[in-house]
């Protein structure tokens, strides 16, 4: 069975800094995998690089075994298959929610308005955003701009979702209910890969677990294994640091 | 406490009728201030108009200047000219407005493929900042009419626009761009990861957040071209200040000038207040927004 996603050798650097160094990751369908690792080891890069919004400079991104990196594909057609969610939201500050989240399938897919905003009503009910539609972000809550986020991420029905560290920017108390989110996403059955620095939400929700130390992967377990009994010594110190902060 | 401490015979209760000023004092204070600005005002309005009324040649002047008579004998052709100002003024606002927005797009594409359009539109601020509007008024106004090209007008009114736009597009463009350029980056990639191609995520996402950011910066290039439209009476189009020259030439006399610039105020001081107030309005808004 080919992998949903697949990532062979994958460099990328901006200038002189290699910030990918032949990243190899499979991704099985329904499978949530979360990408964990000091800051500057590469996990937003590896995200953005799989959406097309920076071309890597060698190596292969496979989806569904075909080769969406080579020259010649059209990136907004891959882009369309997949959702990706910003550490910071990036919601359109002069658009509503609704508008928000409607903009990709009416601009990009050509479905028409009424059909968008029935599709929009449903996901924002789901995540309790209904009576949120008319409501422009800036005058919302850091959580309920994430969730919203989502459900922008989710209306072209990706095949898979890509999250950069989704609650990094949320205060304490709001990473709850994004992570609720998530969680119930993964129940769907939603392939997906995370980038957080959330260890205890990665050992709950994930299938796998990677490590990335200075653009590779150093490790990838599932998460009992490699949370419990990590075999490289980078992931070892890791994971003590993260421990010894409480956060794990 | 504080009852007990105005008992007592305490050293600061000495300086308590010093510190707490009656508010009398605070309205007087507001009245000496306003006093004096009233007597600078006075001083230095009324001493420039002295030295003006009392200067040797001040009678001459008056009458070359400010002649009743001439006033109400120029006052008809003026206004029929500005109406001609005002009617280049609003076709150059709109042809302005569109050539510069195309520009400043045709300079946000990214991309090897787009290195034409952009190469396209860096020329075309370059040159088109680079000659002086008089000058790009002159060679145009009075070149391309005489190619005699089939289908397109000669009018010394038609070139005037297009000269006027071709110069206050170039400047218009950089304002938009520098709105572009303000937009973070991260809008740019979230409306490319929904799918939505270059133009689409520059039409819906970008221009949208670029345009309000700039609105202050263009309103103040509309009260400045509000001006500068006057320049098309070096073509011979019988605008304001064109028909202020004809009478000028007719009867030695200046007055139509100071009708022509009454009018130019009329309409850019309500102009100016109205940026103005928009300005304040925005800014008020934007520190208002939570984040």
């Amino acid at each position: 069975m080919t992998a949903k996603l697949e990532l062979i050798n994958v460099h990328k650097s901006f200038g002189t800094t290699h910030v990918l160094n032949g990243i190899d990751l499979a991704v099985d369908e329904h499978e949530v995998v979360c990408l964990i690792g000091p800051s500057g080891c590469g996990k937003s890069t590896i995200l953005r690089c799989v959406d097309l919004l920076d071309t890597i400079d060698e190596g292969h991104i496979l989806l569904d075994g075909y080769d969406v990196s080579a020259k010649g594909v059209n990136p907004d057609e891959v882009r369309r298959r997949m959702g990706i969610v910003f550490q910071s939201y990036n919601l359109f500050p002069h658009l509503s929610v609704l508008d928000n989240v409607t903009l990709g399938p009416r601009r990009a897919h050509g479905v028409d308005k009424d059909a968008a905003e029935a599709h929009a009503m449903t996901l924002l009910d789901r995540f309790g955003l209904a009576d949120k539609a008319e409501d422009y972000p800036n005058r919302m809550s850091g959580g309920q701009n994430q969730r919203a986020a989502v459900v922008r991420a989710l209306m072209s029905d990706p095949e898979v979702l890509l999250l950069d560290e989704v609650t990094s920017a949320l205060d304490p108390e709001l990473v709850g209910e994004v992570l609720s989110v998530i969680r119930e996403l993964a129940g769907a059955g939603m392939t997906m890969v995370l980038a957080t620095h959330e260890m205890g939400f990665a050992r709950d929700v994930a299938n796998k677990v990677a490590f990335l130390h200075e653009g590779r992967v150093l490790e990838v377990a599932p998460p009992a294994e490699l949370f419990a009994n990590p075999q490289a010594e980078r992931t070892q110190q890791f994971l003590q640091r993260v421990t010894e902060a409480g956060r794990l | 406490m504080a009852e007990q401490r105005r008992v007592d015979p305490d050293p600061l209760e000495l300086n308590q009728p010093e510190v707490g000023r009656p508010p009398g004092i605070f309205a007087q204070e507001g009245f000496k201030s306003s006093l004096i600005a009233v007597v600078s005002t006075v001083v230095v309005f009324g001493g420039g108009a002295l030295l003006i009324v009392n200067s040797p040649n001040w009678p001459k002047v008056r009458d070359q200047y400010f002649s009743g008579e001439d006033f109400r004998a120029s006052w008809p052709k003026v206004l029929d000219g500005f109406w001609v100002n005002l009617e280049l003024f609003a076709y150059s606002t709109i042809s302005i407005a569109i050539v510069a927005l195309v520009v400043a797009v045709m300079r946000s594409f990214r991309g090897a493929a787009f290195f034409p359009l952009r190469a396209l539109a860096t020329i075309y601020t370059d040159i088109f900042r680079g000659i002086p509007l008089i000058l790009l008024i002159l060679l145009i106004g009075f070149g391309l009419p005489a190619l005699d090209i089939g289908g397109v007008p000669r009018s010394a009114t038609f070139w005037g626009i297009v000269a006027l736009t071709l110069s206050y597009s170039a400047y218009t463009a950089e304002i938009y761009r520098s709105g572009i350029d303000a937009v973070p980056e991260s809008q740019r990639s979230s409306a490319r990861a929904l799918g939505l191609t270059q133009w689409q995520s520059l039409r819906f996402a970008i221009l949208p957040q670029a345009v309000r950011n700039v609105v202050p910066a263009l309103m103040n290039t509309v009260v400045s071209l509000q001006k500068d439209v006057a320049l098309i009476s070096i073509l011979g189009v019988r605008e304001a200040v064109r028909e202020a020259q004809i009478y000028t030439a007719r009867t030695f006399n200046y007055t139509s000038y100071v009708v022509a610039t009454l009018l130019f105020l009329a309409i850019s001081i309500p102009l100016t207040r109205v940026v103005d107030w928009y300005t304040a309005r925005d800014r008020r808004l934007r520190s208002q927004a939570p984040v």
